[in-house]
């Protein structure tokens, strides 16, 4: 044999030898720790437990927000056996085709197999007591318990919010904690709050094999299981009570009605209506449903406080009178005529009383709402004057609540017109922007803001709706704060001036609805006229507004009332804020 | 009667004074480890089955390393050779009209792998001609009866075995004296057809699929599967391994093949690098062990035959620890003494009972 040959040969396998050491010595010792973790992630599986979330209460220690069970019917693919049988009692026992069950296993099927398939939502007890009679002939299905919501005041959907699965877009916004499909809070309190009442969710770890089925026979480490931790309970600033009240007094009607403390921008009742019906979108709505939902010309899904806008109308006149009397175009004693209607140059305004108020000051005028003064108003002050303290008095900007969907409405002015409407501005804008009608809209929460501000002595808060903060040991109490957005700095007397105007209007004026005995009260209607704004053309009503505060003098509550298509100016809407006025008082005595 | 019965034991006495002990001694080694994790990954069927052919295998080793002679090998390679490509055929045949890929043949109780056997028929009919090798002339000769069992292993279609029977048929054409100028005219022959082959013949999705064949990450989910969790297994078995029986890609089936193609993974996974050099220098022992009687050997044909059974050993554990690292396309071809399987391990018993009967002298 030829040794040379031989000596190739040997050498060749060294060389073999030493690649694959080289290789062993690259794939267990230089990247040995990557493929640890790899063949971690092969074969451990989590399963993921979704914390309770924190409960809700009003500022009195009622519970608003709690949690209840609900139960899935679940099937578990491992354990499953018998599968025809099984499909075909189940079928029998709650009601759902062999097929869909079917359906729903193989949509689930790149679900390892040991974790529990979701078949059914929101059995019934007997649904349960059925299954459960049957267990031993059902292996592989389960009743599983699900956290939902138990909601202990009804009526107030945009308030609360509800809680919903996180969707692909929202995930693309959201740190590592969520995941497709897990709880997460959309609208209301329930989003305002999500970081506290969200909790954190547990983690339990599994061991599987290539095909998903649990196994237990290999004992290398992993990571221990995570408890979950529930999330914080929190006392927001609503009273329930005045909720209450407030939703009583409103059945039926469409709009919003707020209250607040115009002391410190504390919400004390929020209520848009209609409402939904938050218990049974819990469970799931119909397609048939959501139609209805959708297509009500009432707009359920619109929260109408912060997101509602409406022409401001009379309500506005307060804005143009502080105007000219900061301005120093008029004083309190400063009179004009009203014969029912205002003419200028070939326009002819109407006032709201054809037949004329007579000789009006100003203080007459807020209280009658003479319409054909502050015509004259606007004249002397210009858009661009009304505009500028319409925004220093809040219009215009969002309030900063934060609760829902807030646009801020229309100031408008000369540039804005051209702007938008492409147009140029006429002096008849300015005439009907004084009486805020015309551009004008604004939302019941920024008018709500203004005549806080005007009661309050010119400071204008951000509404809010955290009382307290409870820590988790329940130990530590974080308090909500108020948060002023700006003092406005006026003239000592002109602000009183208005003030008296307002609380004549109640005493004697056209606000007389809401007036209380043995408590002061000041305040103003409106009638937002409707007819040219209108979508819905079977109904010309205008919207009735009310806004006001008691008592006259460093008032403690203030309320706003925009009920829509609801016709006849702001008498209508008056009662409803006197009773929600008087379950204040009521409940502070 | 006597003195017939006196011969035989005569010739077990000199067979047993030259008998290579320490190539037994190592074999057994490995085929306890064999075992040993066979039981770990499966310990019921395979386990079983893998001891019986273990047992029939040594019995195989015991009687041919006690009974044949290299005059009798020499004689009956054809007659080996020819059965072994009848039954190649004869599974073409069957497999196709079985409509899909056959490997196996039925010969009562047992199932029986018949391109195994043709690895083995091939290089002692190679040595055989090989022997009676004059000049290049000569080497069409070598050529046919390397390429005949060859394309009939292709088409079943196993290429993992048909590329086997081609490189240990090159492997002992390489100990020839071919003069150099034929070498490289073969070389460049093939390397033409090659060049030919993918520029004018092959499809682009044929060529795909050789690329992913040659480089399985590009294809992770299917042909790179097998790749990709064996580099798993044995990387994280790190320094020292996960432990016996706590490979977890090994034991919650991660690993594809880990008792056949793989076993080596399992190895590596719960030994650890540690545990590979060990190993590497129990078969490196093995290997030079068998070459040692090579390089004792006199007559051409036994060094022949033996060369070609190291060759056989030699490129199994080249290629299947190459696919297990990732460093060689997956095609199927078994660790020998350690992947599961009876053909293959009779093949293994049989090479060795014939290396050691034509170790003796004579």
């Amino acid at each position: 044999m030829n040794k040379s040959k031989f000596k190739l040969v040997f050498i060749f396998y060294l060389g073999i030898l030493s690649i694959f050491i080289s290789r062993l010595y690259y794939l267990q010792i230089m990247k040995g720790e990557e493929f640890s973790e790899a063949s971690t992630k092969n074969r451990i599986r989590e399963i993921r437990y979704d914390a309770p979330r924190g409960l809700v209460y009003d500022r009195n220690g009622i519970l608003l927000l709690s949690n209840k069970f609900f139960f899935d019917l679940v099937i578990t693919p491992q354990y499953l056996r018998r599968k025809s049988k099984v499909f075909h009692l189940l079928s029998h026992l709650i009601d759902i085709p062999e097929a869909q069950i079917e359906k729903k296993l193989l949509e689930s099927s790149k679900l390892p197999s040991f974790q529990p398939h979701r078949i059914k939502k929101n059995l019934s007890l007997q649904e349960v007591a059925k299954i459960q009679s049957m267990k031993f002939f059902l292996p592989g299905v389960e009743i599983h318990h699900a956290m939902g919501r138990d909601y202990r005041i009804s009526g107030s959907s945009h308030l609360l919010g509800y809680v919903g699965e996180t969707t692909e877009k929202e995930m693309e916004t959201l740190t590592s904690e969520y995941h497709l499909g897990s709880p997460i809070g959309k609208h209301g309190i329930e989003r305002k709050f999500e970081t506290t009442l969200r909790g954190k969710e547990g983690k339990k770890f599994f061991q599987v094999d290539a095909l998903g089925r649990l196994q237990s026979k290999v004992k290398a480490l992993f990571s221990s299981n995570i408890p979950m931790e529930s999330g914080k309970n929190i006392f927001i600033t609503i009273d329930s009570r005045l909720q209450k009240t407030a939703m009583e007094a409103f059945r039926g009607k469409s709009g919003a009605i707020v209250v607040m403390n115009p002391q410190n921008g504390e919400i004390l009742a929020y209520i848009s209506q209609p409402t939904l019906d938050l218990e049974h979108y819990q469970k799931g709505l119909s397609q048939d449903e959501w139609e209805n939902i959708m297509n009500d010309p009432h707009k359920p899904l619109l929260d109408k406080a912060s997101a509602g806008l409406y022409p401001p109308a009379s309500t506005f006149k307060v804005v143009t009178a502080l105007a000219a009397l900061e301005e120093g175009l008029i004083t309190p004693q400063t009179t004009f005529p009203c014969h029912g209607s205002y003419t200028l140059g070939n326009g002819k305004w109407k006032c709201w009383k054809h037949s004329g108020h007579g000789v009006m000051d100003l203080q007459k005028a807020i209280a009658e709402s003479c319409d054909v003064y502050f015509y004259q108003l606007g004249n002397l002050l210009g858009a661009t004057r009304l505009a500028k303290w319409a925004s220093l008095l809040g219009l215009g900007k969002k309030t900063g609540i934060d609760l829902n969907l807030e646009y801020v409405g229309i100031v408008p002015t000369p540039t804005w017109k051209m702007e938008v409407k492409k147009t140029g501005w006429s002096s008849g804008d300015t005439i009907n922007m004084a009486i805020g009608q015309g551009f004008n809209l604004a939302t019941p929460l920024q008018i709500l803001n203004l005549y806080s501000a005007i009661g309050n002595g010119g400071h204008l808060y951000h509404p809010f709706l955290l009382k307290k903060e409870i820590s988790k040991d329940g130990l530590r109490i974080k308090f909500g704060e108020k948060q002023l957005v700006q003092s406005i700095s006026l003239h000592p007397g002109n602000l009183e001036v208005i003030q008296d105007a307002l609380r004549y209007a109640v005493d004697s004026g056209t606000a007389r609805g809401a007036a209380i005995p043995g408590k002061t009260v000041s305040g103003k209607t409106g009638t937002a006229q409707v007819v040219n704004l209108s979508r819905f053309t079977d109904d010309y009503k205008d919207h009735a507004w009310f806004v006001g505060y008691s008592p006259a003098r460093q008032p403690q509550i203030a309320v706003v009332i925009l009920s829509e298509f609801d016709g006849g100016g702001g008498g209508k809407v008056a009662p409803i804020a006197k009773k929600i006025i008087e379950t204040y008082w009521k409940n502070k005595l | 009667m006597s003195s017939s019965q006196d011969s035989v034991l005569l010739r077990i006495q000199t067979r047993l004074q030259a008998f290579p002990w320490f190539i037994i001694i190592l074999t057994t080694f490995l085929l306890i480890i064999s075992l040993v994790h066979l039981y770990s990954v499966d310990p019921m069927g395979k386990f079983n089955d893998q001891l019986n052919w273990i047992i029939l295998g040594s019995l195989l080793f015991f009687f041919v390393s006690f009974s044949l002679d290299a005059w009798i090998l020499k004689q009956f390679a054809p007659v080996f050779y020819g059965v072994m490509v009848l039954c190649l055929l004869a599974v073409d045949i069957l497999g196709k009209s079985a409509k899909g890929a056959e490997r196996w043949l039925s010969l009562g109780p047992f199932r029986v792998q018949p391109s195994e056997f043709a690895k083995l028929a091939t290089l002692i009919m190679v040595a055989r001609v090989m022997v009676d090798y004059h000049n290049s002339k000569d080497l069409w000769k070598i050529a046919l009866v390397i390429i005949i069992p060859t394309f009939l292993t292709w088409i079943q279609p196993d290429l993992g075995t048909a590329s086997m029977i081609l490189f240990i048929g090159v492997f002992q054409v390489f100990f020839l004296p071919i003069p150099q100028k034929l070498i490289i005219r073969g070389i460049g022959f093939v390397l033409f057809l090659i060049y030919f082959l993918w520029e004018f013949y092959f499809y682009d999705y044929q060529k795909q699929r050789i690329l992913n064949f040659l480089n399985p990450m590009l294809d992770p989910k299917g042909t790179g599967y097998h790749s990709i969790q064996s580099m798993i297994a044995v990387g994280s078995g790190k320094f020292w391994g996960k432990g016996f029986r706590q490979g977890t890609q090994g034991q919650l089936h991660f690993l594809p093949e880990r008792h056949t193609d793989f076993i080596f993974s399992v190895w590596a996974e719960e030994h650890g690098f540690l545990g590979c050099l060990v190993f590497f220098l129990l078969y490196g022992i093995f290997l030079i062990a068998l070459m040692a009687i090579i390089q004792r050997m006199k007559d051409p044909f036994s060094s022949l035959v033996t060369l070609g059974i190291w060759g056989f050993f030699l490129l199994h554990f080249a290629i299947n620890i190459g696919m297990v690292l990732g460093l060689f396309p997956v095609v199927g071809v078994p660790l020998s003494l350690m992947s599961y399987g009876g053909s293959h391990m009779m093949v293994c018993m049989l090479s060795l009972g014939i290396v050691v009967s034509l170790a003796q002298k004579k």
